[in-house]
C-alpha cells in the first residue's frame, strides 16, 4: 500500500501475494459473492490504471517524522518525538525512537503530528445519481400527462433501495475527497443517500488508486432517513407519518420473507417457493442485529421516531445529524445510542437584511445548537462528527465552535478520531497513533482546534498525499466566499432540471451579496431563497428550503459556470439528485475567460 | 372599542410570549412559570370563584381543591388542609372544566394529509406531534387543555389520531393520554373524492366521486375481514403445523381489524346528509360504529338517524358556505342536533379559532337557545365522551383530572379574558407571570440579536480598516470586464 504503483489489480487481493499487510486483513471483511465478483473487480482495476494517483510517484515505503509534538490520540501527548511507519502501517512511536536507514525523514521540529481525522458521514466517491430519463415533452404538463396516462416514476426514488452497496459504488478521486484531505480528513463513512431505505455505508480512506483500496469497512450501517423523501410524483410516502408508516411496514415485510425463506430452507415439498427480493433480503443482517442502522435524524422528533422504530424492530442504531440531540441527551445516554453529530449549524440565511426581525426562538436555536456538542459530552453521550453540508474547510472551523462552545479540546478531537473509530468499529485500525494501526496521519503547524493552524502534512495508508495548494482552498475559518476571483455568478439563469417527470424549466436570479452569492429560484413548485452561496472558481454552490407538499427540503445546488452557460445537479434531501443546465442572457462586450 | 381592545392586548400577549413557550427542553427555565408547567405545591384550593361545572350546574362562591393533579374537592365551603397549600383568590372569576378541542390539527410535523392513498390507517399522528409548535401556547392562553389531533381529509380512511393534553415543555410523550380509546379519521364527500383539484404532476386518484368513496371503504373492510380471518386461521394451525408461519403483517388491516373489534373510534368527516347516511349505513352493513361525525353541517336533517345509531356529532358553531357542499349548513345545527338527543361537540378545525372555542360554544345560545350548560358542554364534558375520556376530564367533578381554566368574566362574554391553565394541576398558561416575563424575554432577544450582529460584524470589520495600500489584481478584475456595480 506503501507504494500505490506497485501493486494494481489482482495482486492487491489477500492470498495473490501482494504486499497490502493493511488491507489483508479488512480485505476479508468484505464478503465475496463469488469469482465473478472478483473478476470484476480485477477489471475495474485495470480501468483504474489510467486514474493519476495521488500519492507522489517517489513515495517510499517508509516514512519516519522526528522532533514533532506527537498528540496520540490515546490521552497521552509526547512533546518531541518521531513516528514511524512502514508500508503504511506505523511500526514505531516515541520519544527515542530509531530511525529505519532505508525511511524517509520528515523533521517535525515545530509540527504537530495527530492521528488522521474522520468525517462521519458524507458521500465522498459515489457518484451522483443519474436521472432517469425525462418523459416526451417537458415541464409540468408532461409530468401530469405521464401521470394520468397511468405511467408511475420509479418508486425508488422515494422509497430507496437497501441493497445498495456503498462499497460497490465509490470510486477515488474527485476535489470533495482532494478537499477533505487539504483539511486534515484521511477516513470518512460514505452512504448513499437517495430514498428513505438510502443504501449500505462504507468506511473509506480518502485515498488509493482503485476503488478496492478504499475500503476500510464495508457494510457499515443501514442508512434510513426521514425526510425528503415527500411523494415528489404522487407516490406514497408524502408525510412524515406516512414516512414512518413505511420503514414499520417495510420491516415487517422483511420478518415475513424472514419466515418464508426460513421455512423454505427446512422444508421444500408441498411448500410455495417465496421469490426472492433483494431488498428484503437486505434487511435481515439488520433484522439480525448484525448491522447497525444509521438513522439520519436532526431535530429530536426525528431522533424519537428512530428510536421508537428502533425499539419495535431490536435494531441497532446509529443517530446522525443530531443537530438537537442535545435535547434528548438523557435518553441517548441511556439507550447507549453513538451519534455521528452533524456541525453544520443552523445559521442565518446571507440575504437577510440586518433588522430582520426573527422570532427568539430562530435566535435561541441558532445559539444553543453549537453548544449540543458539549452537552451530550456532559451526559456521556459517545460521538463523532460530521459535516454534514459543510465544506471540509468548515467542518474543521465548526468544530472549533463546539470548543468555543464549551466543549473540551479533548473531547473534540476524540470524536474527530478514537471515538470516530470505535463508533464505526475500526478502532483497531484507525483513531490513534499507535503501534500496528494504519498509517493515517495528520501533521499540521500547531494545534488542530486553533484558528490559524495550517495542515502542513497529511499521510494515509502511510502515503504521503500531495495537499490542494493552499490558494485553491482557502485555510479553514478563512474568508466566507471562497476563493477571491471566482467567476461572476450572478444574473436571470433559466435552468432545466431533469426530473424523472420531465423537464422542469426554472427562473434562477442570482446576485452578489458581499463575499456571497444569494438569490431566489422560481419553480411551479413555489419560491426557493437561496442563500450561504459560495463561488469557487467557476463553480457555484447554494443552498435553500424548498416546500415539497408541506414538507421542508433542504435544496443544494451545485454548478459550474462556462461563460453565461452553467451545469450541474440539484439536490433535493432525500428526494435526489436531478442534473441540470442552464443558461443566463449573455452580458454584452465580455470577455469572460 | 373595548372588545377590540382586549382582542389585541390577548393576541399581543400570545405573540409576544409564544416564543417563550417554543424554548424546548434542556434550556435555561425563563422567570416565568407560564410555559414551563410548574409543579404544584401539595394542594392548590381556588377560592371565591363562580364555578361553571359542566356536570352539576354552577356554584357560585365555590371552592375547588387540587391534589396529586386530581380535583379532590369541590364545593362552597372548602378549607385550607393546612399552611402549605397553595391559595388562588378568584373571587370576581370563573373556573371551568379545560377546554377540549374535539377537532385539531395542531403541532402536526409534516404533512398532514399522507395524501397519496385513499386509505392510509397505517399512518399515525401520534409519531408526529411537535411539542414546539408556536400554537400550543397560543391555545393554552385560550383554556385549551385537551386536544383531538387528526389526520386530514384527504382519503376515505385517513390516519389514526391522537388525543392529547398540551403539556408544554413536558417530554412529548407524557402528552399522550394513555387510556383514550385509539382512533382513526374518515372522510367523505368532496376532500376524499377529489373530483375539482388535482396537485400538478399528480396522477388522479381513486375515488372521484361520492359512490367510489363508499366502495373505497367497503373494500377496505372486506379486506380488514380476510386479514382477521388469515390471523384467526394462523392462529388455530400453529398448534398443530410446526411449519406455519405468521402472515404478513399489514399496518394499515391492523386498524381496520380494531376497527371491527370496536377498540379503535372512527371519526368521520363530513357534510351533506347522503354521504352521512351512507356511512351509518355501510357500518350498518360491516359492523363498525362511528363514534362521531366531524364537521356534519347538514346533521340537523338527519338527527334521528345519528341518535339512534348512538353516534356523536362535532361540528363548528357558524361556518357555512365556505363551499357548495357546505351550503345548507346553519347555526341551528348545534341545538337542533342536541334537541334529537345527539351528543354534540363544537370543534375549532383551526390553531387559531381553537384559541377561543369558548366564543364558539357561546352561539349555541344564541342560536337555538340551548342552556348555558348544554353550551358548556360542547367544548367540555360533550367532547370528553366522543373521546372517551370522560372518566378523566370535561368537567369539574371530583376524581377527574384538574384540567381548569380561570376567566375574568363568564367565558360566553365576549369581555372574557382566560387567566390560568392548569393540567392535572399544574399551571400551564398563567396570563400574569405572561406579563412580568415580557421583559425579560425582550432582553434575550435583544442580546441575541446583538451577539450574532457582533459575530457578523467581527470578520468583516477590521478587514474594512486594514485597506491594502496596493490593490491584489483578480482575474475578473482585467480590464475589459465591467465594473460590479454596472451589472
Amino acid at each position: 500500500m506503501a507504494n500505490v504503483n506497485r501493486s494494481r489489480g489482482w495482486s492487491s487481493w489477500p492470498g495473490t501475494g501482494g504486499r497490502q499487510g493493511c488491507l489483508r486483513s479488512q480485505a476479508r471483511r468484505i464478503r465475496f459473492s463469488g469469482f465473478a465478483t472478483l473478476a470484476l473487480i480485477a477489471i475495474a482495476g485495470l480501468v483504474m490504471l489510467t486514474h493519476t494517483p495521488v500519492a507522489r510517484l517517489d513515495a517510499p515505503a517508509v516514512y519516519a517524522i522526528k522532533d514533532a509534538q506527537i498528540v496520540t490520540g490515546t490521552g497521552k501527548t509526547i512533546a518531541k518525538g518521531t513516528v514511524v511507519f512502514r508500508d503504511g502501517l506505523i511500526t514505531d512511536v516515541g520519544e527515542s525512537v530509531k530511525i529505519p536507514a532505508d525511511a524517509r525523514v520528515i523533521d517535525g521540529a515545530g509540527m504537530t503530528v495527530y492521528p488522521g481525522l474522520i468525517d462521519g458521514y458524507t458521500s465522498l466517491g459515489l457518484a451522483t445519481p443519474a436521472a432517469a430519463a425525462p418523459a416526451a415533452g417537458g415541464g409540468r404538463q408532461a409530468a401530469l400527462a405521464a401521470a394520468t396516462a397511468g405511467q408511475q416514476p420509479d418508486p425508488e426514488l422515494a422509497h430507496g433501495d437497501p441493497s445498495l452497496s456503498a462499497a460497490d459504488q465509490v470510486k477515488p478521486g474527485g476535489t470533495g475527497m482532494e478537499d477533505a484531505r487539504a483539511a486534515g480528513v484521511t477516513t470518512a463513512v460514505t452512504s448513499p443517500r437517495q430514498g428513505i431505505f438510502a443504501g449500505q455505508s462504507a468506511v473509506i480512506n480518502l485515498a488509493g488508486d482503485v476503488s478496492s483500496k478504499l475500503i476500510l469497512r464495508a457494510p457499515l450501517a443501514l442508512t434510513v432517513q426521514f425526510s425528503g423523501s415527500a411523494g415528489f410524483f404522487g407516490q406514497y410516502p408524502n408525510s412524515l407519518m406516512g414516512t414512518v408508516a413505511f420503514i414499520r411496514q417495510t420491516f415487517y415485510d422483511a420478518i415475513r420473507y424472514r419466515d418464508e425463506v426460513d421455512r423454505y430452507s427446512r422444508v421444500k415439498r408441498g411448500v410455495e417457493r417465496p421469490a426472492y427480493n433483494k431488498k428484503l433480503a437486505a434487511l435481515q443482517p439488520a433484522l439480525r442485529g448484525e448491522m447497525q442502522v444509521l438513522f439520519v435524524a436532526n431535530s429530536d422528533g426525528d431522533i424519537r421516531r428512530a428510536l421508537s422504530i428502533a425499539d419495535e424492530f431490536k435494531l441497532k442504531p446509529i443517530i446522525e445529524g443530531a443537530l438537537y440531540g442535545y435535547r434528548v441527551a438523557d435518553m441517548l445516554k441511556a439507550r447507549n445510542v453513538p451519534v455521528i453529530l452533524s456541525v453544520d449549524f443552523p445559521k442565518r440565511a446571507a440575504d437577510l437584511p440586518d433588522d430582520e426581525d426573527e422570532p427568539l426562538r430562530v435566535l435561541r436555536a441558532r445559539a444553543e445548537v453549537p453548544k449540543g456538542a458539549a452537552q451530550l459530552a456532559r451526559a456521556g453521550v459517545k460521538f463523532a462528527f460530521t459535516s454534514g453540508t459543510l465544506r471540509p474547510q468548515d467542518f474543521i472551523a465548526n468544530v472549533q465552535k463546539t470548543v468555543e462552545n464549551g466543549l473540551s479540546k479533548d473531547d473534540a478531537l476524540r470524536a474527530l478520531t478514537m471515538n470516530a473509530a470505535e463508533i464505526l468499529g475500526t478502532s483497531d485500525q484507525l483513531g490513534s497513533v499507535e503501534v500496528g494501526k494504519i498509517a493515517n496521519l495528520v501533521v499540521t503547524s500547531g494545534d488542530l482546534l486553533a484558528k490559524d493552524t495550517k495542515v502542513k502534512h497529511v499521510f494515509i495508508d502511510g502515503a504521503e498525499i500531495e495537499l490542494k495548494k493552499p490558494d485553491a482552498a482557502p485555510a479553514r475559518g478563512g474568508a466566507p466566499g471562497g476563493r477571491p476571483g471566482g467567476v461572476d455568478a450572478s444574473g436571470e439563469w433559466t435552468i432545466n432540471i431533469e426530473t424523472p417527470g420531465g423537464a422542469q424549466t426554472v427562473r434562477m436570479t442570482l446576485r452578489k451579496d458581499g463575499d456571497m452569492v444569494a438569490g431566489t429560484l422560481v419553480s411551479p413548485m413555489g419560491n426557493v431563497e437561496l442563500s450561504n452561496g459560495r463561488v469557487d472558481g467557476n463553480q457555484v454552490r447554494l443552498t435553500g428550503t424548498a416546500d415539497m407538499g408541506g414538507q421542508s427540503v433542504q435544496m443544494t445546488i451545485t454548478g459550474t459556470i462556462e461563460g453565461d452557460t452553467m451545469r450541474g445537479a440539484v439536490i433535493l434531501g432525500a428526494m435526489g439528485t436531478f442534473d441540470f443546465t442552464g443558461s443566463r442572457p449573455p452580458r454584452g462586450g465580455q470577455n469572460e475567460n | 372599542m373595548k372588545t377590540k381592545a382586549i382582542i389585541s392586548l390577548a393576541l399581543a400577549l400570545a405573540l409576544t410570549v409564544s416564543a417563550l413557550a417554543q424554548a424546548g427542553q434542556g434550556t435555561a427555565k425563563p422567570a416565568s412559570v407560564a410555559a414551563s408547567g410548574v409543579a404544584a405545591p401539595a394542594d392548590t384550593l381556588i377560592q371565591n370563584a363562580t364555578i361553571l361545572t359542566a356536570s352539576h350546574g354552577t356554584i357560585k362562591n365555590g371552592s375547588i381543591l387540587i391534589r396529586n393533579g386530581k380535583i379532590a374537592g369541590v364545593g362552597t365551603n372548602l378549607k385550607p388542609r393546612d399552611a402549605n397549600v397553595r391559595v388562588i383568590d378568584a373571587t370576581g372569576k370563573y373556573v371551568m372544566p379545560g377546554i377540549i378541542d374535539c377537532h385539531s390539527h395542531t403541532a402536526v410535523d409534516g404533512n398532514v394529509n399522507e395524501g397519496t392513498l385513499s386509505v392510509t390507517s397505517m399512518v399515525r399522528i401520534r409519531d408526529v406531534i411537535n411539542p414546539y409548535d408556536m400554537d400550543i401556547y397560543r391555545q393554552l392562553a385560550g383554556g385549551l387543555t385537551t386536544v383531538h389531533v387528526l389526520h386530514g381529509s384527504a382519503n376515505s380512511i385517513g390516519g389514526q389520531n391522537a388525543v392529547l393534553k398540551l403539556k408544554l415543555g413536558k417530554p412529548v410523550d407524557e402528552w399522550f393520554i394513555a387510556d383514550a380509546p385509539a382512533g382513526i379519521k374518515f372522510a367523505l364527500g368532496e376532500n376524499p373524492k377529489q373530483s375539482n383539484f388535482q396537485a400538478p404532476g399528480r396522477p388522479r386518484r381513486y375515488p372521484a366521486t361520492r359512490m367510489g368513496v363508499e366502495q373505497t371503504i367497503r373494500e377496505a373492510f372486506i379486506r380488514a375481514k380476510d386479514y382477521k380471518r388469515e390471523w384467526q386461521e394462523y392462529e388455530a394451525k400453529k398448534r398443530t403445523d410446526k411449519n406455519a408461519i405468521a402472515p404478513k403483517r399489514d399496518l394499515m388491516l391492523d386498524a381496520l381489524v380494531e376497527v371491527l373489534q370496536g377498540k379503535r373510534y372512527i371519526h368521520s368527516h363530513c357534510y351533506r346528509d347522503d354521504e352521512i347516511l351512507m356511512l351509518l349505513n355501510l357500518g350498518d352493513e360491516l359492523g363498525f360504529h362511528v363514534q362521531t361525525l366531524q364537521h356534519v353541517l347538514e346533521g340537523y336533517k338527519v338527527a334521528n338517524e345519528i341518535a339512534a345509531h348512538k353516534t356523536g356529532a362535532s361540528t363548528f358553531a357558524d361556518s357555512w358556505s365556505y363551499k357548495l357542499e357546505a351550503y345548507d349548513a346553519i347555526p341551528y345545527n348545534t341545538a337542533l342536533m342536541t334537541a334529537r338527543g345527539v351528543n354534540v361537540s363544537v370543534n375549532s378545525d383551526s390553531d387559531e379559532r381553537a384559541r377561543r372555542l369558548y366564543l364558539d360554544a357561546a352561539k349555541g345560545m344564541k342560536y337555538g337557545g340551548m342552556t348555558e350548560e348544554q353550551a358548556l358542554r360542547t367544548i367540555t364534558l360533550n367532547a370528553a365522551m366522543q373521546l372517551g375520556i370522560d372518566k378523566r376530564t370535561g368537567s369539574i367533578d371530583v376524581g377527574k383530572d384538574a384540567d381548569l381554566a380561570i376567566f375574568s368574566a363568564h367565558p360566553f362574554s365576549v369581555y372574557t379574558v382566560p387567566e390560568m391553565t392548569f393540567i392535572e394541576g399544574e399551571v400551564y398558561f398563567d396570563r400574569a407571570a405572561d406579563i412580568l416575563a415580557r421583559e425579560t424575554l425582550k432582553k434575550e432577544k435583544e442580546e441575541l440579536i446583538k451577539r450574532e450582529r457582533d459575530q457578523r460584524a467581527g470578520p468583516r470589520g477590521p478587514r474594512r480598516d486594514e485597506k491594502p495600500e496596493v490593490p491584489q489584481l483578480r482575474p475578473n478584475d482585467r480590464p475589459n470586464s465591467a465594473p460590479p456595480n454596472k451589472r
